[in-house]
């Protein structure tokens, strides 16, 4: 055992040596061919020009696609075409691929939902001698138009409703779809068939040549081959890369291309290296960074200059994809008034292989939240995971035997910190054969796992894809005989690499079969040891590869089908949870537990199966302070469920450090501390009072907060909003807010409250920048009327910044138990936020916290809760749950005493003022969540 | 006999004292109280204490029937506001029954057995935390009583641990006798190896000077040899009409071209025998028993050394009243975990092998600190190490040793060796605490202590009956 360790140690130590020294590891865009040629293209002009065949033009028989060709400018028969489609209202899909066929490109499938896909009627509006334009939409409503522009090479314009466009395609004719081997392999055909003609009388020699062509052809044949860092990846089919430039007009801000630990608002690339989008296991990244990480999302989300919408793009393309992005300033005179100069983004997308499918999703001015839906509708809405994992979580790499999980369970209640689940890491596996636990350490898993249930609390175990070569092994010999594993880019011999149980090998999760048998593997007979009281955390699945070509798994490796690998890598990590997921929905009979399962590596649609974390962080104040925009940025790009490792994974943190991360973390989505086997133990007692304390708030703070994370948890699954937003998406039309965030950090939990975490050392206050409107201290409840400025708020280090919103009710659990299942039946406190016009409004979801019985049966309640003309009052959505009491009703900022309050059967209710503060304390009001009822003050 | 003595006791409670507590719920607390405080005063506070959950040493801050002042006299509220489960007071005085307070507290009065206070985010969740089950009202959960039981374990557990204290002790004083005969010895010793170590050195030094003779004469003889062969030849020479003048200055050279001749021949093979046969071999033995006297005179001198260093760190270290912990010294302590096995050997090092890999855990360096106790360490009994931390003396419950083998990207392992009293040298167990930082508890009678408060089994069982019956009359 101690000798693995050691080896792993060993190896995390060269890991740690290499990658903290240089950054070799990972290419950049000058060692990747392709990113280079298309940066050249920009620089030089020197691409292929197409342009459209306009007589090609055509809408299909259901009047669901339009299609037009593209004629590259050297060649005479067009062998590309573009489909234009609708496929749900106000998203348009542009789609170039080969004309023929049998050369048609890999697309994986699996990804986009196209059941929910809902095409539009396409009509070709009017068309001339310089462009076409075309709308989409019902018969009542038009959604989208679309504007073809023919000249000398193509271009399309994506419009609003007042006939702007709000995205350009082609604009300066970055577009490039690499062919070169098929070029090469065509021009060949044709000089063959010349000669043929040719020499045509001559049959003797015919034979002769014909045999010494075929050898030469293989001689000939040219070497595509990219060498990096001692690998060489053979590129049998030669380069096929896509690449387009997207404008953004009239556009300061774009946001989105997780994951990267820069900025929010996303930086001009061209000075530098761009942005890169390659699943990858980086162990210790570093911030401000366009390297890649573990995860990629290819969305961009655009905020059009004073305008009150959001526009996004997706480039569905899960290959080796690097983006560029640049500022352009035009003049503009058509308008008299306002500015005559505006500025727009560009970015230059540029993928390694597969085609060009794009899906521009429009939103409709005064909707800031649609464009959410209409991607979540394109990939799916988040899942809704059981309410524990809204909790906090305990995890280290790793807590090595089960006794100390057992001291753990204890621990917690001596220190009175609430925790809801404990992680095993891999040391709890046998010699890290996944779903095996290791006999000597955790001797009886299924009574750990009822030790922490009486608490109500959970275990989280993790599984990696990387399968021990170990003959012997059950698992490894199924997966073996029916040939599940990735293959060399020889095709017949299985790929190997190293991970953590030494030589590995790679299930291949585009193959359905291959995801159902992983799925099978959780089934609780063939998972021994597993209950239904443990939940899953899929690491290392991008896949991370020690001795793999930028520690990942080389990409000529060949997936079923004679796919490359190189057509999916950023998805793999998608595939396995989704094989993941649907195993522990199907280990239930009743099929109808919601699992809860992590994951390091993510794709578009990722957020259907999975939570996310930032990967391997480091515990510096930097990390820190970048790891709400990434958060933010993954809430934008569609994953709002994402969190850090509180603390820093690797390297130690000091205790004013660990402490002020737990307060923010305490507001992040998935709220998880997680520690490094070489770091010092830190669990929340180790540091002492006062840092112990602070901790012990924050995780409290969290855990009174549930009722109102859970409902926002339940709406990101309905509605794809994020749960932690920029203010500027909560306050659009304040231009403050568009810079806040760059300078402060500052985030809004939904709409409701503000948190401003401090990530300086000894920092003890800040200054926050509060948009206009009532702001109510969280800490001391006292009020701000805001003008949209900044104020200078005390900061010690038993707290953070942190305001409720006016206008807003945030239903709070006070009783913290010390596990939130041990909470479920608490009643409820309902804090009221009046804003300016003396009104509010909020809701809350509540249902049994971990079946799908609120969707099966409707079994739930969703009420909304409203402030009006002194009147507090619900409105009923569902409400087939069990009622939940309301202790306490809190009204803040009504500027008056009232005489008396009354319910709604004219009962009076005991309440008192707290004139300070101006709070009224409405006592026991005997209401629930789940009745209508309402409230009047006099 | 432990057992059996237990039994009886069961037998007796079972059916009159605990019995009549399950049945009467209400009664219980009066009569736990009634039981070990038997004064009339706590009685009369009892039976008016329909107040669920309050500490019976504030009891007289409730007493007001009208009014409640919570306990930071932040406010002044209806006697009703009590217990209502509703939080009226900041402190969370006003509702000491329920869980409507964060940070109140409930008071498990455990039949008087095992009373303690828990927070009052415990009370009707769902577990059991009192014994008694009287923080689980709510009809979420039954709760067992279980208080007779821990009770007794807890008792049962103090017995035995004396027992092991008072044993141990007389193992320690007799181990002191031991100690301190050898004090003397010990002392001696000190002398002794100094002095035999010196004497050694003396011998060695006088054997080096031997040695120098010894090889000056086997030179001598070599020497004196190859010129009688010389001279055996030279006369050959002469006698063949050969003028070689001044032989002696030619080089062994000028031999070779008479190699051939017969007569050179027979003299080299006579003379062969004195540089390489039995000749030779007895002048080679010589010196072979010279080396041989030599090495093991220095082995000798070597280990009076170790010796006397040995006797030295003893005289150095600090081994208690009368020598006692020389007890633990030479005497390595075995202990096997998984792969893994650990040995100590007190006042020299801490290992741990696996598959045949020896990985040093650190060499004596002192004894520790007792404040300087990991805080997220394994504690079993953490009353037990209290009680034992006011107990010790000086630091001799602690060992630090510290400079083992260096760890990957790590620091070098070190390893604190906590003394426990136990009837024989045992490991009771080992963790790495943080990384290559480990913690092992070595139990041993050396630092058994005389029980000061003698525990005793509680023959108040049997008053309480009288008491019960005269209660229930």
């Amino acid at each position: 055992m101690k000798k693995i360790i050691c080896f792993f140690l060993f190896l995390f130590f060269l890991l740690l040596c290499c990658e903290c020294a240089d950054q070799s590891k990972f290419k950049l865009c000058s060692q990747s061919t392709f990113c280079e040629n298309n940066r050249e293209i920009r620089k030089n002009g020197s691409g292929p020009r197409f342009s459209f065949v306009p007589s090609s033009a055509k809408v299909d028989e259901n009047k669901n696609l339009f299609q037009i060709d593209l004629l590259r400018s050297d060649e005479v028969e067009p062998r590309l075409f573009v489909e234009i489609s609708s496929v749900i209202p106000g998203v348009v899909r542009v789609k170039i691929n080969e004309k023929d066929p049998d050369l048609n490109r890999y697309e994986v499938e699996g990804v986009l939902l196209t059941e929910n896909f809902n095409y539009q009627n396409a009509e070709i509006v009017s068309q001339n001698e310089e462009l076409i334009l075309l709308r989409f939409g019902s018969e009542k409503e038009k959604h989208a138009d679309v504007k073809l522009v023919y000249g000398s090479s193509w271009k399309i314009e994506i419009l609003n409703s007042g006939g702007e466009p709000i995205m350009v395609l082609n604009n300066d004719s970055l577009f490039n779809f690499e062919m070169d081997k098929k070029d090469f392999l065509l021009n060949k055909q044709k000089e063959k068939e010349k000669e043929a003609e040719a020499k045509n009388s001559d049959n003797e020699k015919e034979k002769e040549e014909e045999e010494e062509e075929e050898k030469n052809q293989e001689d000939d044949q040219p070497n595509y081959e990219e060498r990096f860092g001692g690998n060489t990846d053979s590129r049998p089919y030669g380069p096929s890369s896509v690449a387009l430039d997207v404008i953004f007009p009239d556009t300061e801000h774009i946001y989105g291309l997780p994951e990267h630990s820069t900025k929010l608002s996303l930086e001009d690339t061209e000075e530098g290296e761009p942005f890169r989008l390659y699943n990858v296991d980086i162990l210790e990244y570093e911030t401000e960074s366009r390297m890649s990480l573990y995860g990629s999302i290819p969305v961009i989300i655009s905020k059009p200059n004073n305008q009150k919408t959001l526009h996004g793009i997706f480039w569905f393309n899960p290959s080796d994809t690097w983006i560029d992005i640049s500022t352009q300033e035009t003049q503009t005179k058509k308008k008299l008034f306002g500015k005559n100069s505006r500025v727009s983004k560009r970015a230059h997308w540029m993928s390694e292989t597969g085609v060009i499918d794009l899906f521009i999703m429009t939103g409709q001015e005064g909707k800031m939240y649609q464009v959410f839906e209409m991607y979540d509708t394109l990939t799916g809405f988040p899942y809704f995971p059981p309410s524990f994992s809204v909790a906090y979580h305990q995890c280290r790499w790793s807590y090595k035997t089960q006794k100390e999980i057992q001291n753990l369970n204890e621990k917690f209640d001596e220190y009175d910190i609430p925790v809801d689940v404990f992680w095993m890491d891999i040391d709890h596996t046998d010699g890290k054969k996944y779903f095996t636990f290791d006999s000597r350490t955790y001797p009886d898993p299924k009574q750990l796992s009822k030790t922490v249930s009486d608490k109500g609390r959970k275990l989280v175990a993790i599984v990696d894809p990387h399968i021990k070569k170990e003959n012997s092994w059950e698992l490894y010999k199924e997966a073996q005989s029916n040939d599940y594993f990735i293959k060399k880019s020889d095709r017949k011999t299985d790929y190997e690499g190293h991970c953590w149980p030494g030589t590995s090998k790679w299930p291949d999760f585009l193959n359905q079969k291959v995801i159902e048998w992983w799925g099978s593997r959780f089934s609780y007979d063939k998972y021994e040891g597993s209950t239904s009281n443990m939940h899953i955390w899929n690491d290392m699945n991008e896949p991370a590869i020690f001795n793999g070509p930028e520690m990942s798994i080389p990409r000529d490796t060949i997936h079923l089908g004679e796919i490359e690998h190189r057509n999916i890598h950023n998805s793999y990590g998608f595939f396995v949870t989704k094989g993941t997921f649907e195993g522990l929905i199907k280990r239930n009979q009743d099929q109808n537990e919601r699992p809860f399962i992590l994951t390091r590596s993510f794709f578009a649609g990722s957020q259907r199966y999975s939570t996310i974390w930032t990967g391997d962080n480091m515990a510096n104040w930097d990390q820190l302070k970048y790891t709400e925009s990434m958060l933010l940025s993954l809430g934008l790009a569609g994953a709002p469920l994402s969190g850090e490792d509180a603390g820093g994974f690797l390297n130690n943190p000091d205790e004013e450090l660990f402490a002020r991360w737990f307060q923010t973390s305490a507001f992040h989505p998935f709220f998880r501390s997680h520690s490094h086997t070489d770091t010092k133990r830190r669990e929340p007692w180790v540091f002492g009072d006062p840092y112990t304390s602070i901790i012990r708030e924050s995780v409290k703070i969290r855990y009174s907060l549930l009722p109102f994370y859970y409902t926002q948890f339940y709406k990101a699954s309905t509605k794809g909003k994020p749960i932690m937003r920029p203010l500027w998406l909560v306050f659009p039309e304040d231009a403050n807010a568009l810079n806040e965030e760059v300078e402060n950090f500052s985030y809004m939990i939904s709409s409701s409250m503000l948190v401003s975490p401090i990530s300086e050392k000894n920092q003890i206050s800040k200054d926050v920048y509060l948009p206009k409107g009532c702001w109510y201290d969280f800490h001391t409840l006292e009020k701000i009327n805001s003008k949209g400025a900044t104020y200078k708020i005390d900061a010690p280090l038993e707290k953070i910044p942190i305001f409720y919103r006016g206008g807003k009710i945030v239903p709070r659990k006070m009783r913290v138990r010390r596990s939130s299942h041990l909470m479920q039946n608490d009643p409820i406190t309902l804090f009221v936020f009046l804003d300016e016009n003396k009104k509010s409004s909020g809701s809350i979801f509540i249902d049994d916290g971990h079946s799908y019985d609120f969707k099966n049966s409707n079994k739930y309640i969703h009420q909304k809760i409203s402030f009006q003309n002194n009147k507090l009052f619900t409105k009923t959505l569902n409400s087939n749950y069990d009622p939940a009491l309301i202790e306490r009703i809190l009204i803040f900022g009504l500027e008056q005493t009232p005489k008396n309050i009354m319910d709604n059967n004219n009962q009076d209710l005991i309440f008192n003022v707290d004139e300070s503060i101006d709070m009224i304390t409405i006592k026991k009001p005997n209401l629930s969540i789940g009745h209508d009822w309402q409230i009047l003050i006099q | 006999m432990l057992i059996f003595f237990f039994g009886t006791l069961n037998s007796q409670t079972d059916q009159s004292f605990f019995q009549i507590f399950s049945d009467q719920q209400m009664f219980c607390f009066c009569k736990g109280f009634i039981l070990f405080l038997t004064s009339l005063i706590v009685s009369s506070y009892c039976c008016q204490a329909a107040i669920v959950g309050i500490d019976p040493s504030l009891a007289s801050h409730y007493s007001d029937p009208k009014t409640f002042t919570c306990l930071d006299n932040s406010k002044t509220i209806p006697k009703s506001y009590v217990n209502d489960n509703y939080c009226d007071c900041e402190d969370g005085s006003d509702e000491p029954g329920t869980s409507a307070c964060p940070k109140g507290n409930f008071y498990c009065h455990n039949e008087g057995l095992l009373s303690k206070s828990i927070p009052s985010s415990r009370v009707n969740d769902g577990i059991c935390d009192c014994c008694s089950g009287e923080d689980e009202v709510s009809g979420k959960v039954k709760c067992t009583n279980t208080c007779k039981e821990l009770y007794l374990d807890q008792i049962s557990d103090q017995l035995k641990e004396q027992e092991i204290q008072e044993e141990g002790y007389k193992l320690r004083l007799e181990i002191r006798k031991e100690t301190n005969e050898k004090k003397q010895y010990l002392q001696e010793q000190i002398e002794i190896t100094k002095e035999e170590y010196e004497k050694a050195e003396q011998e060695s030094e006088k054997m080096s000077e031997k040695q120098q003779v010894c090889e000056k004469w086997i030179y001598a003889q070599k020497k004196n040899r190859k010129k009688v062969l010389k001279k055996m030849i030279q006369e050959r020479l002469v006698s063949k009409n050969m003028e070689i003048a001044n032989s002696e200055e030619k080089n062994d050279k000028d031999f070779c071209f008479l190699h051939k001749d017969p007569k050179i021949k027979k003299i080299t093979k006579e003379f062969k025998n004195l540089f390489f046969g039995a000749a030779k071999k007895e002048l080679e033995d010589l010196k072979k028993k010279i080396i041989r006297e030599k090495s093991s005179m220095f082995t000798e001198k070597r280990n009076k050394k170790t010796e006397k260093e040995k006797f030295e760190k003893i005289g150095d270290l600090d081994l208690g009243i009368d020598n006692e912990f020389y007890y633990l010294f030479d005497n390595c302590i075995e202990y096997k975990e998984n792969k893994y096995t650990y040995e100590v050997c007190p006042f020299d090092k801490v290992t741990q092998k696996e598959n045949g890999n020896t990985y040093k855990l650190g060499n004596f360096k002192q004894w520790g600190e007792l404040t300087n106790q990991e805080s997220d360490s394994d504690n079993d009994n953490e009353n037990e190490n209290e009680n034992e931390k006011k107990n010790a003396k000086a630091n001799k419950e602690q060992m630090e040793f510290t400079g083992g083998d260096k760890c990957w990207n790590g620091p070098n392992r070190s390893t604190t060796v906590l003394l426990k009293c136990g009837l024989k040298n045992e490991i009771k167990n080992v963790q790495e605490v943080s990384i290559c930082k480990y913690q092992m508890t070595l139990l041993t009678p050396i630092v058994c202590e005389k029980p000061k408060n003698k525990i005793t089994i509680p023959d108040l069982t049997t008053n309480q009956e009288k008491k019960n019956i005269h209660d229930e009359l």
